[in-house]
């Protein structure tokens, strides 16, 4: 056998073992507020969507936030996530332009672990850290209280708390006392001085619940 | 006044670096881009008494991009001289002999850098020619990029496939008559195209560390081992008697003339495609140049080779700017350190006017310089012990790769020198390797 054939041979077994070496250098998982000692690793991250935006060239910018860290994610694609998603993302990290980020260069990497919709939480926990989920989907739980033409308010069940929800109550066959989730969008109004929740589209709704 | 001069003296010291880190085989400039990138804190620091003159922060990091950019347009023409002078294997027992080897055994060495000289100045100035029309049709009315992208899947497949289908290799295992060598060998041509891919595929998934804090491309020894270490291998091992060189001009009659100009356009068209499209290098990028010749030889091969490389090294820069994608790390460092500012307009962003001037300015004295030193090389050419030279180009990219890479990257590069060998000893076209980006991106797009 001459070094022509043994070249061929080499090859193949060196991928092989370059194979195994790569299974054992698998991502690993980390927090956010880790981030920057993983520079050039691979790495799994969770976190929730506080803002994400396509660029010109078809790439999609998401940042994610998780124990009051955040992070950007560079996705070389679209992945289908709404504000308040809890996402997963496996990328390499990198430094760009002073600021962390996971680069991902396949949709697939990006997955929502859970859909806004099914993260559900009661009034008061959304008024315990109201700037936590402000520009957010959020599901939240609670009983209807007066109705307006376009609005009505939302309490707890002590009546201790109380948010503005503006939709069309008409649509909802709602009434007061009736315990509701509200999948809307949070935003503080710096004109009224106050927080309240949005319906505006079709993903955004009003449920009824059974007691 | 002193904006410009600045800009011409990092000129000057980015020449410097470029010339030098091109005589050393295996250093990739994309490294010493990223090496940079680290220390621009400490430079803009050692810079600060500029800010007394009226010089900006921001200008110091504009000057350390027309450093890095400088680098990488003079690298682009150093290169010429150690993959002429090294790494040349026996003719006889080498079945794919490189063309500047080719030149290097019949005595004409300088012959062989004058030419690339030639090509990549020759790009330097089609370029400029080309700066605006490819402007506008890359970005807007025509936005032809964005329709690349939408294609990039079959684009790819295409020139992989022009790539594999064109090998001219004959392979005589199977019989030295008729068509079945040529079959035979487009066959292994598509063997070692998918090989490189597997090899391409495996590496991705490997995270490497530098030992002394380095960034650690994994491409590095990956690139290194299918490119660099198998010809000076081939070299050390075949021994081969490398004639006393002639300083000689090329003659170039009416026909060699035009040959020449053809060879500066087509690569210099090819140089902006590698510049574009992902995964595509100025290897695959000569083939695609020369597949659009009805005939060529190895003096015109060495200049479309050397103009598709400075091409690149240009657009990559302009392609930046109107895309807004870094195509390789050069740009990638360029990127981090300025806010690179969209070219929409007619009028060009200041700072692209910047690294234009640097382009233009190293490009020119990297021609005369890279001339002259040819001309040294090629003269003391004979005095110099080869194999001890070889031996040391070797363990130079040894060291490169343990420093950026360790332990893990240096079984990388010995399994890609292995791959590399392949196409050496069976005669086919060494670009087939090109498969360690093409199959991955093309799988990306799918």
């Amino acid at each position: 056998m001459k070094l022509k054939h043994f070249s061929i041979i080499f090859s193949i077994v060196g991928i092989a073992c370059l194979y195994f070496l790569s299974t054992l250098s698998q991502p690993i998982s980390i927090e956010l507020k880790n981030i920057s000692k993983y520079e050039d690793k691979n790495v799994i991250v969770e976190g929730i969507v506080t803002e994400y935006y396509l660029t010109s060239f078809g790439s999609q910018i998401i940042t994610i936030e998780s124990d009051n860290a955040s992070t950007i994610v560079f996705l070389e694609g679209k992945a289908d996530v709404e504000y308040g998603d809890k996402i997963q993302a496996t990328g390499k990290v990198q430094k760009y332009k002073g600021d962390w980020e996971i680069v991902v260069d396949n949709v697939d990497f990006v997955k929502v672990i859970q859909k806004w919709q099914n993260i559900s939480m009661p009034l008061w926990q959304l008024s315990m850290s109201p700037t936590k989920y402000e520009g957010l989907n959020v599901n939240v739980t609670g009983y209807v209280d007066t109705i307006y033409d376009t609005y009505f308010y939302l309490n707890d069940l002590k009546g201790n708390y109380s948010i503005i929800v503006f939709c069309d109550p008409s649509k909802y066959n709602i009434h007061p006392g009736q315990k509701i989730s509200v999948a809307a969008k949070f935003t503080f109004n710096p004109e009224e001085f106050r927080y309240r929740l949005d319906v505006l589209d079709e993903t955004q709704s009003i449920f009824l619940l059974g007691d | 006044m002193l904006d410009l001069l600045l800009v011409l003296l990092f000129c000057v010291l980015g020449v410097i670096t470029g010339i030098s880190t091109g005589l050393l085989p295996g250093l990739h400039v994309n490294n010493i881009a990223l090496i940079l990138l680290s220390l621009s804190g400490a430079i803009v620091g050692t810079l600060s008494f500029l800010f007394q003159y009226g010089i900006s922060e921001q200008f110091i990091l504009i000057l350390i991009c027309v450093y890095i950019i400088s680098t990488s347009i003079s690298h682009s023409f150093s290169g010429i001289i150690p993959t002429t002078f090294l790494g040349a294997p026996e003719e006889n027992t080498a079945l794919s002999v490189l063309p500047a080897h080719s030149l290097l055994l019949e005595g004409k060495g300088y012959e062989a850098v004058t030419l690339a000289a030639l090509g990549s100045y020759g790009a330097i100035i089609f370029c400029f020619l080309l700066l605006y029309p490819i402007r506008f049709i890359l970005g807007g009315p025509v936005f032809f990029y964005s329709t690349l992208r939408e294609i990039m899947l079959w684009v790819l497949i295409a020139i992989s496939l022009l790539m594999i289908m064109t090998e001219k290799g004959r392979i005589e295992i199977f019989g030295k008559r008729g068509k079945i060598p040529s079959i035979v060998g487009i066959l292994f041509a598509a063997f070692l195209f998918f090989l490189s891919g597997l090899f391409g595929l495996t590496i991705s998934n490997i995270s490497l560390n530098s030992p002394v804090g380095l960034s650690s491309p994994v491409l590095f020894p990956a690139l290194a081992g299918l490119f660099g270490t198998p010809t000076l291998l081939t070299s050390l091992l075949t021994k081969p008697k490398i004639p006393k060189q002639r300083i000689e001009q090329p003659k170039f009659d009416r026909k060699a003339k035009k040959a020449s100009v053809l060879s500066i356009v087509t690569g210099s068209f090819a140089g902006i495609l590698v510049s574009i499209i992902s995964g595509i290098t100025s290897a695959t990028g000569t083939i695609i140049a020369m597949s659009t010749r009805a005939e060529s030889n190895k003096r015109q091969t060495i200049i479309t080779i050397a103009a598709v490389n400075t091409a690149c090294a240009f657009f990559v820069v302009a392609v930046l700017f109107v895309t807004l994608r870094a195509r390789s790390g050069v740009t990638l460092a360029v990127a981090d350190l300025i806010t690179v500012e969209e070219w929409t307009a007619f009028s060009m962003p200041t700072t692209l006017i910047y690294l234009l001037i640097a382009v233009l300015f190293s490009g020119t004295l990297s021609y005369f310089l890279v001339l002259k030193i040819g001309k040294i090389f090629a003269k003391h050419f004979a005095n110099v012990p080869y194999t001890l030279l070889i031996k040391f180009a070797i363990a130079m990219i040894v060291t490169l790769v343990l420093l950026f890479t360790s332990i893990i990257g240096l079984l990388i590069l010995i399994i890609a020198t292995f791959i590399g060998l392949i196409p050496i000893h069976w005669g086919v076209r060494r670009s087939h390797c090109m498969g360690v980006l093409l199959v991955p991106v093309i799988l990306y797009f799918l």
